[in-house]
């Protein structure tokens, strides 16, 4: 493994034509960290990446890896591993050639290329499967070569570009595994770009959320589930139910909304201005005698539970998941506990 | 109109019509050419179905009249040096049409289609001017470089789409993971374009077998491919027997049809014309 | 390989993610693969046409006009044009008409349309020259054709075609209408065949799915087809000087350029002839392709597309 302290990106921004893809991106990725870029389409995550691999240029802004800057390198000569969204696996080559094509680009011998190879099909489970061509494996087993390609070179760092979009929800949990078990073992740096916030939060040291080309928030998975620091973070880590609300302070680093007799705790400080109330489905707890009234709309059965559309009496609907049937019309009081519901400025509509 | 159309005995009738036109014009192709390869086989044919009879004579004949082993041998260096060369320059291009955009592409696609779309005798008789000049004219390396002038562009037209159809992360994968363009293009490119190479090539070395016009223009006497060397001795007519042109036009359309054989074996018909996508300039 | 007509590509999917025109960081020299083919276009066309260009008002004697003003004043000269187009526009609207319902006709994969391609590619291999010596053969007083309609009766004595321009326009016929066909199938075959099948459900009967569904979609496809199809035919050569009347009714101008470039001498003539070639082709073409957007856009603005 080629050591390093750390990747740093400073400042870096990527235009196309006359749309900024990516502004400003401040970051310091430490050697054996898994960093996730998270973010909707088009949020400046994968171009990110790109930029990382070289097979972006930047517009401005510096990458450097310890004290090396490396922007200025073509992506040939970055040693980097890369995972593929839709693997891109050569198609003529076997899954052997494959693994060895960046070996022999390095000209590593040719004994210990094979040895390599071999340890690196043995790694994702892929020993007897050497010889197959790209085309005549499933999608989960395409995906194991190509994180055995980017391994096997034992690059200072990997990136993973949406690497599970392409499979079924089931083998998606399980490649998930699968890559956080080979990044312990082989003690490898990972950038992973994704748009689904479970495999960020399941995977990463760290997750950087994104959205418009900016890097909105920063942190452990633990406090960005609990502590958006914005409406947007907050919408894109599940927040689901934003009411509009006045806010009042209610103590330090608590504050009070109201909104049409509801009266709601909050974590955060008072906003001057518009705010809104903004908590998960989840988070929503049914009571018995006290809290607010609404009618129970909408209900879908979600398997382990349902999901329910609750109509306050102003109108306003609010999403809540519950452990108990619910039925369509019936009259249900419901309370969010202060300490999951976050205020933000802003407007609803606006969300 | 629309009501005659609208029956399903009128659809079945005009569908009939079709099949008949169709059928009657099917027979006259064949029937154009079957005469030609009769006659090369026939005697003496005087007015009757048939030739009075069968003989071989007349390909033994032409082999030596028209010295045909050394047409052939200038015809195949002519194709084989065409095919070599338009895939040389014209597959590389396709790979920029089809990867890159950069300022001026738009020119560029266009100084491609026109040497398809001008026919050769327009652009022909300057080229061959300016060839002439040159000392160029009458040799065969004048013969290859006017034939490389619809062929070029022809291999970059076919191949784009070729080239569009590999993934471009691929090329990503291979630069990312230590290779440079032209290992890129050694490793991943030419491998995955091989099919492609192979169609482009069958069909330049058709059209250059069965282009006239450009290799009459620039031709000498001993750089005529067989094409232009039938023209010729149709054109000198009388000195010779006909049947004898004919066997020399028998062995030209079994050289072109060869090719022609396995070529649809790897390519659609329609492609034969060039599939001008011209709507894309 | 399946086909990629312009049809089909207008509704294709836009190319995913990152646009691989993205520069990669370092220096980019790919572009500069283009330039041999370039070169090839530059130096063998694009030189000699303007080349042929100047030479044309560079005559042999007279000032720099002398070659149009001589071309324009000789009947031998500027007759051709007339005779030209009258031998190549009529055809070219024959070939392009029946192949349009052909090729639809044969729209979906058969056995039948396999083979009609395949026996039609081949006169296309050919070429004109070999057509010719068919046709010399073919069309002759002893003939196969003469002796066919002898035999059945339609005529009492052989008809005379050879030498005529009906033999030009035969041979026109045998290699442009397979051209066409193919042109044109490789267009209607590009049009996603579920479009005719959704204006069934809607009601459209067959007809009204050809007029209202692959027409408007075919207009540019028929456009080009008949644009490329006149070129050639306005190109017409051998075929014009081995089966027609190569001193009169068949004197092309392709002819006239030849006779002034290789029997006379007069490069200069010829590149003069060979401009004004260019140009009436540029001319039809111009109006064919023009008459296409005006066409195609009718039904658009009318709202009832």
């Amino acid at each position: 493994m080629q050591a390093f302290q750390e990747l740093r990106l400073d400042h870096i921004s990527r235009h196309f034509a006359n749309h900024a893809a990516l502004r400003e991106l401040d970051l310091t990725i430490r050697a054996g960290e898994f960093i996730s870029l998270l973010g909707p389409s088009g949020c400046g995550k994968s171009t990110a990446l790109n930029c990382i691999a070289g097979l972006l240029s930047l517009t401005s802004g510096q990458i450097r890896l310890d004290n090396k800057r490396i922007d200025v390198l073509p992506p040939e000569q970055r040693g980097f591993g890369m995972v593929f969204q839709n693997y891109a696996l050569f198609p003529h080559m076997s899954v052997r050639k494959n693994i060895a094509f960046g070996l022999e680009m390095r000209g590593v011998g040719r004994a210990e290329v094979a040895a390599r190879v071999e340890k690196a099909l043995k790694l994702v489970r892929l020993d007897n499967l050497g010889e197959r061509l790209p085309g005549q494996l499933s999608g989960g087993q395409q995906q194991r070569v190509a994180i055995a390609r980017a391994a096997v070179i034992e690059p200072p760092l990997v990136l993973m570009d949406e690497p599970l979009s392409n499979l079924d929800a089931k083998l998606r949990i399980e490649m998930r595994h699968e890559i956080r078990r080979l990044h312990n073992e082989l003690g490898l740096t990972t950038i992973y770009v994704t748009h689904d916030q479970d495999e960020a939060l399941s995977l990463s040291d760290r997750i950087v959320v994104m959205r418009d080309g900016v890097k909105r928030q920063e942190g452990t998975p633990e406090e960005l589930y609990a502590r958006p620091q914005t409406l947007d973070v907050a919408l894109f880590m599940g927040f689901r139910n934003v009411l509009e609300v006045s806010a009042h302070p209610a103590g330090p680093g608590r504050v009070r909304a109201e909104t049409a007799g509801l009266q709601m705790e909050g974590v955060g400080e008072a906003p001057v201005g518009p705010a809104v109330a903004a908590f998960r489905p989840d988070d929503v707890v049914l009571t018995d005698g006290d809290g607010l009234p609404a009618q129970v709309g909408q209900v879908e059965y979600c398997g382990r539970d349902w999901l329910a559309d609750l109509r306050l009496p102003d109108g306003r609907v609010v999403l809540a998941r519950s452990h108990l049937a619910l039925n369509s019309g019936e009259a249900v009081r419901f309370t969010v506990p202060a300490d999951r519901v976050r205020v933000f400025s802003g407007d609803a509509a606006a969300a | 109109m629309q009501g005659l159309f609208a029956s399903p005995v009128a659809q079945k009738a005009w569908n009939t019509t079709l099949f008949v036109v169709m059928l009657f014009f099917l027979l006259n192709v064949l029937a154009v050419i079957a005469v030609v390869v009769v006659n090369s086989l026939g005697q003496r044919w005087f007015g009757g179905w048939l030739p009075d009879g069968f003989t071989l004579r007349w390909y033994s004949t032409a082999w030596a009249e028209f010295q045909l082993s050394a047409i052939l041998v200038v015809t195949a260096q002519v194709a084989g040096a065409v095919v070599f060369l338009s895939l040389l320059v014209g597959v590389p291009a396709a790979y920029v049409m089809a990867r890159l955009r950069f300022r001026g592409k738009g020119l560029v696609l266009l100084l491609f289609l026109l040497p398809l779309l001008v026919p050769p005798v327009t652009y022909g008789i300057p080229l061959a001017t300016v060839l002439y000049q040159m000392g160029l004219g009458g040799t065969i390396w004048g013969v290859i470089l006017a034939n490389l002038v619809p062929a070029a562009p022809f291999v970059v037209l076919v191949m784009t789409p070729f080239v569009e159809q590999i993934d471009g992360k691929l090329e990503d994968a291979a630069r990312v993971f230590g290779a440079g363009t032209l290992t890129i293009f050694r490793r991943i490119l030419v491998p995955l374009l091989l099919p492609g190479m192979l169609s482009a090539g069958l069909l330049v070395l058709m059209r250059t077998l069965s282009m006239f016009e450009l290799t009459f223009l620039t031709a000498g006497a001993d750089s005529q491919t067989l094409v232009v060397a039938l023209y010729y001795a149709v054109f000198a007519a009388g000195v010779r027997a006909p049947q004898s042109t004919d066997a020399m036009a028998v062995v030209y359309m079994a050289t072109t049809l060869i090719w022609l054989l396995l070529a649809l074996r790897f390519v659609d018909p329609t492609q034969m014309v060039g599939r001008v996508k011209a709507q894309r300039a | 390989m399946s086909s990629t007509f312009p049809p089909a590509a207008a509704v294709a999917p836009p190319r995913p993610k990152i646009a691989h025109d993205a520069r990669a960081a370092g220096r980019d020299l790919r572009p500069l693969l283009v330039l041999p083919g370039l070169a090839v276009v530059l130096g063998l066309f694009c030189y000699p046409f303007i080349y042929g260009l100047i030479l044309s008002f560079e005559p042999l004697e007279g000032g720099p006009f002398a070659n149009y003003i001589a071309f324009f004043t000789n009947s031998r000269l500027y007759g051709t044009i007339g005779t030209t187009l009258w031998l190549s526009l009529p055809i070219t609207i024959v070939n392009v008409g029946l192949a349009l319902p052909v090729a639809y006709a044969l729209r979906k994969p058969s056995s039948s349309q396999r083979i009609i391609t395949t026996i039609l590619v081949v006169p296309i291999t050919l070429g004109t020259v070999l057509a010719a010596e068919g046709l010399l053969s073919y069309l002759s007083p002893n003939g196969w054709m003469n002796r066919a309609l002898l035999d059945i009766g339609l005529i009492s004595e052989p008809i005379r075609l050879l030498h005529k321009p009906a033999a030009v326009i035969i041979s026109l016929v045998i290699t442009g209408f397979p051209f066409a066909f193919l042109m044109m199938l490789s267009y209607v075959t590009g049009i996603d065949p579920t479009l005719a099948r959704a204006a069934a459900t809607l009601g459209a009967p067959p007809h009204r799915q050809f007029m209202r569904i692959y027409l408007p979609l075919l207009a540019p496809g028929i456009a080009i087809t008949f644009a490329l199809c006149f070129v050639q035919a306005f190109a017409v050569f051998p075929s014009a000087v081995m089966l027609g009347a190569p001193a009169g009714p068949t004197r092309v101008i392709s002819l006239a350029a030849y006779e002034a470039a290789f029997e006379q001498y007069d490069y200069s003539l010829a590149s003069a002839i060979a401009i004004i070639m260019g140009i009436v082709q540029l001319a039809v073409v111009g109006a064919v392709l023009g008459l296409r957007n005006f066409a195609y856009r009718g039904p658009a603005a009318s709202g009832k597309g």
